[in-house]
């Protein structure tokens, strides 16, 4: 029992077999070194766990980005900039192409009391103005939105049109690829600056009320709690608000049936575009769909989580589900007024049950901080890994396609096999290649490197990666690593127990009991977006994390696993909501399970069993 | 308290503030019956009744005399109590008669429940009401019915203020041996298809926001003696959800025989491994113990079950409610001392750390 467990040191973990050397893919201090030994010791005192709940795939380099960007946005702000008394930033390496993350904590006390005044004055600051910073926030972001929208990434012209002479502009098209390319990039880093300008004050509000909950009333529901912070107007909704009136629209004009028949957008509308009260639906159409359209499928945090605007036929299926429920009678309205006084009631009667003034007191305090901070920590998705990704996605691809017409690549979405420092490399070898007129070193270079690299993810892909490397902590109570991505003392200890064992031996696994109920099934593992076509009436969800725009297929799913997630995750959420077992934080689900396999899940005890492999 | 009579009271008559009229459990079933939750209906004999009882039937002075005797064996020897109380029991108390005066009053109260019920010779529980908390210290008699049987187990009750626990009890906390009278209360049997006990907290934890729920099938002293598990559910008291069942294996239940006593009957298979209760019987349960606990302003432990012969939501009945002793006792501290502002406290919180 006491015998003394340990992970694996960050070092000792091997190469898959086919991808030595893959760490040139990736920014040299994304790296565990053992050639800094100063560096070395500290990574092997660390508890790096894997971050599965925004990474669930392994890095594409060009990818990486978004990592990088918040390795430095969220970090900054704990650190330097509101003084979270305790925390400094979040550290990031980079395993055999799985992102690991370390919370750097500070343990002085005298240290974390000074940090205390400079906290209260400056988060109080955002508290007190929430409502004034979070418009001038909308403002800003969607400044970068535009700054993004209008970057120019055009084709490199055979001779400079006249205007760059007779304007005396001074430049040409090729320094102006690069500058946008940088500008470009620049903005994405911008973005997620604001992106965690209030998210960290958002959680900690949460995170405390959350926290003085669960010790008043260690049986509160999650969902009562978010129902309780929950805003009313979330423009996460908007969107699906948008496809319901539409469905609304298509009624009025009785033009239902024209949507109804026709498979796909391209015919409906072809049909549509015959009446002139199918002209009108058009126009009311795309009316809706901007900016509300760069609505991922996914997270948004991939390049392949693709948008409504790149995959119209999910807003046009949507459409058609909405007339089929109007007509069959159904309620499509979201019942905004039985939400405002459920949130009412709930917060009446649990006021009711504290039984001192002091704690009621805190309740309120804290409960009207985290109400004023959560619409923003529901929309700020939407603003950033939606709409502004979105847009830097397309952008992106059109850089791709230059790159593609000057034989760099095979095709456009070869582009995110390198990393954000090489396409800058790649870009001044095909710009000046352009100036000389000489063939660019770029084809030679970086077509067997992609097509090497292609392997390594692919390769990478069959690799599971643990859920944790370095030192085993004591305890574990920073909250945002609990509450945020499930890592507990008791799920430490879970991994412990796994470790060593390989994921083809494991019988039963161990997670958080996430949502009540058992139930046995078969399992569907889902590792993309993309194969979740795949998924089967009463199937179980093995997932390594859910994102919010997969809730259409808890309706069919039996229960729910994940690898990553704490009480917060989506897929417990969700699966209250629905009322399906589920267990978080398994760690290893995804790989432990195979497709075919069959599993019961008990959400009471936070076990899932392999009854049968496939 | 406003009675024509004060050895017996109809339980309506009874309220909160009244414990030494005729113990806590009378005084609390009147208070309910005001409140309109669903208890059986019936009457009590009051903390007179049994002094009454005792004084006139020469009870009180021979037991007094037998206590004095022998005090100093009851302190040092716990096996002597035993002895002692089977005597006082059995001697004592059984073999004396009613006085008369009583006797007409109990019987004419019982015949009017009789009408009120519709049924002659009715089933009632007599139980035991004590005006301090001593929980399970003293006896109930179950499907008591007719006339002579009622008088005798109401004796009974009486008695069982000297069995041994009761005795060992009061010796062990230096009180006064031979004056600990008790009520009584009639109350209609119910034909009880399962029953059981809720607290209005989550017993594990303290926790105010979760009701608690045990019930397995038939009567429940089955569930109290420990002859089966219960099933479990956890009811979350704002919402009203049911957030958690353990449906355990009750292979057995415990009913009327055709004498009126209590026996044991094998449960079906297929039944074994059924919930006891329905969501909405469970659902219902919670909001009457949601409106019990407003009722009296403190979170309470329930004896309830649903009759057989009644239709959903009337069926659902409430024999017993008294105050939960365990956590509400506790002294309320708060959670987060800082007396400062929501800043502060979020600060505070984080420093701390989270547990979950």
């Amino acid at each position: 029992m006491n015998e003394k467990r340990s992970f694996l040191t960050p070092h000792e973990v091997s190469a898959v077999p086919g991808t030595e050397g893959w760490e040139r893919m990736y920014p040299y201090y994304y790296i565990f070194t053992t050639e800094d030994k100063e560096m070395e010791e500290y990574e092997k005192k660390m508890l790096w766990y894997y971050d599965g709940l925004h990474y669930p795939e392994p890095m594409y380099p060009f990818d990486l980005i978004w990592d990088e960007a918040w390795y430095m946005a969220l970090s900054q702000n704990n650190s330097r900039i509101f003084s979270i008394p305790a925390s400094m930033g979040i550290d990031h390496r980079i395993i055999n192409g799985y992102i690991y993350i370390a919370p750097v904590g500070i343990d002085d006390p005298e240290v974390i009391e000074k940090r205390v005044a400079d906290f209260m004055k400056r988060a109080g600051y955002y508290y007190e103005n929430w409502d004034e910073l979070y418009e001038k926030w909308k403002t800003k972001v969607t400044d970068v939105i535009k700054k993004v929208e209008n970057v120019e990434i055009k084709e490199l012209p055979e001779l400079e049109d006249e205007s760059v002479v007779f304007e005396a502009k001074g430049m040409s098209s090729g320094f102006e690829l690069v500058r946008n390319y940088t500008n470009l990039i620049n903005y994405g880093l911008e973005a997620w600056q604001y992106h965690f300008e209030f998210l960290n004050l958002g959680y900690a509000a949460y995170v405390i009320l959350a926290d003085f909950c669960k010790k008043v009333f260690p049986g509160m529901d999650d969902r009562t709690l978010s129902k309780m912070v929950g805003g009313v107007d979330v423009i996460l909704f908007k969107p699906d608000e948008n496809l319901r009136e539409l469905a609304k629209l298509a009624i009025q004009l009785g033009v239902q049936d024209i949507i109804k028949e026709n498979g796909n957008l391209i015919n409906a509308l072809a049909r549509l575009n015959e009446e002139d009260n199918g002209k009108k639906w058009i126009k009311a159409f795309e009316d809706a769909q901007y900016p509300w359209f760069f609505m991922s499928t996914g997270t948004g945090w991939y390049h392949d989580h693709w948008t409504w605007y790149d995959k119209m036929d999910i807003p046009f299926g949507n459409i058609k589900n909405y007339i089929n429920m109007l007509e069959k009678g159904e309620s499509i309205e979201r019942p905004i007024k039985q939400i405002i006084e459920t949130k009412e009631r709930l917060v009446k009667e649990y006021t009711e049950l504290l039984t001192n003034e002091e704690d009621k007191a805190t309740f309120q305090q804290l409960l009207g901080v985290a109400q004023k901070c959560f619409p923003y920590v529901e929309d700020h998705n939407f603003y950033i890994e939606h709409w502004f990704h979105g847009v830097f996605w397309q952008k992106m691809r059109e850089l791709g396609r230059i790159f593609t017409d000057h034989g760099f690549f095979k095709d456009v979405e070869e582009i995110w096999y390198l990393n954000r420092y090489e396409i800058e490399q790649a870009l001044y070898d095909l710009v000046t290649s352009w100036a000389t007129g000489v063939k660019p070193r770029g084809p030679s270079y970086w077509r067997p490197e992609i097509d090497w690299r292609k392997d390594v993810i692919e390769k990478f892909r069959n690799f599971t990666p643990p859920p944790a490397v370095g030192a085993t902590p004591e305890k574990i109570t920073e909250p945002f690593t609990i509450m945020l991505w499930g890592v507990t003392t008791d799920s430490v200890e879970n991994w412990l127990d796994a470790s060593g064992i390989s994921a083809d031996d494991v019988t039963e696994l161990k997670g958080f009991p996430a949502s009540a109920g058992a139930v046995e099934g078969i399992a569907r593992v889902i590792k993309n977006p993309d194969q979740l076509n795949d998924l089967q009436d009463g199937e179980i969800l093995i997932a390594t994390t859910t994102s919010p725009s997969w809730t259409p297929v808890f309706n069919k799913i039996g229960a729910a696993v994940t690898d990553v997630g704490g009480i917060m995750c989506h897929a417990a959420i969700v699966c209250r909501e629905y009322g399906l077992p589920a267990v978080a934080g398994t760690g290893i689900a995804s790989s432990a399970i195979k497709t075919g396999d069959r599993v019961k899940v008990d959400g009471d005890k936070g076990t899932v069993s392999i009854i049968n492999k496939s | 308290m406003e009675t024509t009579n004060d050895h017996i009271v109809w339980l309506q008559e009874l309220s909160k503030d009244d414990p030494m009229v005729a113990g806590k459990k009378c005084c609390h079933l009147g208070e309910m019956l005001k409140a309109e939750m669903q208890v059986p209906p019936g009457f009590a004999l009051t903390l007179k009744a049994y002094e009454t009882f005792m004084k006139e039937s020469g009870a009180e002075k021979e037991i007094l005399q037998l206590v004095e005797n022998n005090k100093h064996d009851l302190q040092k020897d716990m096996n002597k109590c035993e002895e002692m109380s089977s005597y006082i029991i059995n001697e004592v108390i059984m073999s004396r008669k009613m006085p008369d005066s009583l006797r007409d009053d109990i019987l004419s109260y019982y015949k009017q429940l009789c009408e009120q019920c519709g049924v002659p010779d009715v089933p009632v529980a007599t139980r035991s009401s004590g005006p301090v908390s001593m929980p399970g210290q003293f006896d109930t008699y179950l499907n008591v019915c007719g006339e002579e049987e009622l008088i005798r187990r109401i004796m009974m009750v009486w008695a069982s203020s000297f069995n041994s626990r009761a005795i060992a009890y009061r010796l062990q906390r230096g009180m006064v041996l031979q004056e600990s009278p008790i009520g009584v209360a009639v109350l209609k049997m119910v034909n009880a298809r399962s029953s059981g006990v809720m607290f209005t907290l989550d017993p594990i934890n303290g926790d105010l926001s979760r009701i608690f729920i045990e019930g397995s099938w038939g009567l429940g002293e089955s569930l109290v003696s420990g002859q089966v598990t219960p099933d479990k559910y956890i009811v979350d008291k704002i919402t009203l959800d049911v957030s958690k069942k353990t449906i355990c294996k009750k292979a057995m239940e415990l009913v009327y025989g055709p004498e009126g006593d209590v026996i044991p009957r094998d449960i079906s298979p297929e039944k074994q491994e059924a919930p006891c209760l329905s969501d909405e019987e469970i659902k219902e349960l919670a909001k009457i113990g949601k409106k019990i606990e407003k009722h009296y302003g403190v979170a309470q432990d329930v004896e309830w079950a649903v009759d057989e012969d009644l239709d959903f939501p009337d069926n659902i009945i409430i024999l017993q409610a008294r105050p939960e002793t365990i956590w509400s006792k506790k002294k309320s501290k708060p959670v987060m001392e800082s007396k400062g502002n929501a800043t502060e406290k979020i600060a505070r919180g984080l420093i701390q750390g989270i547990k979950f």
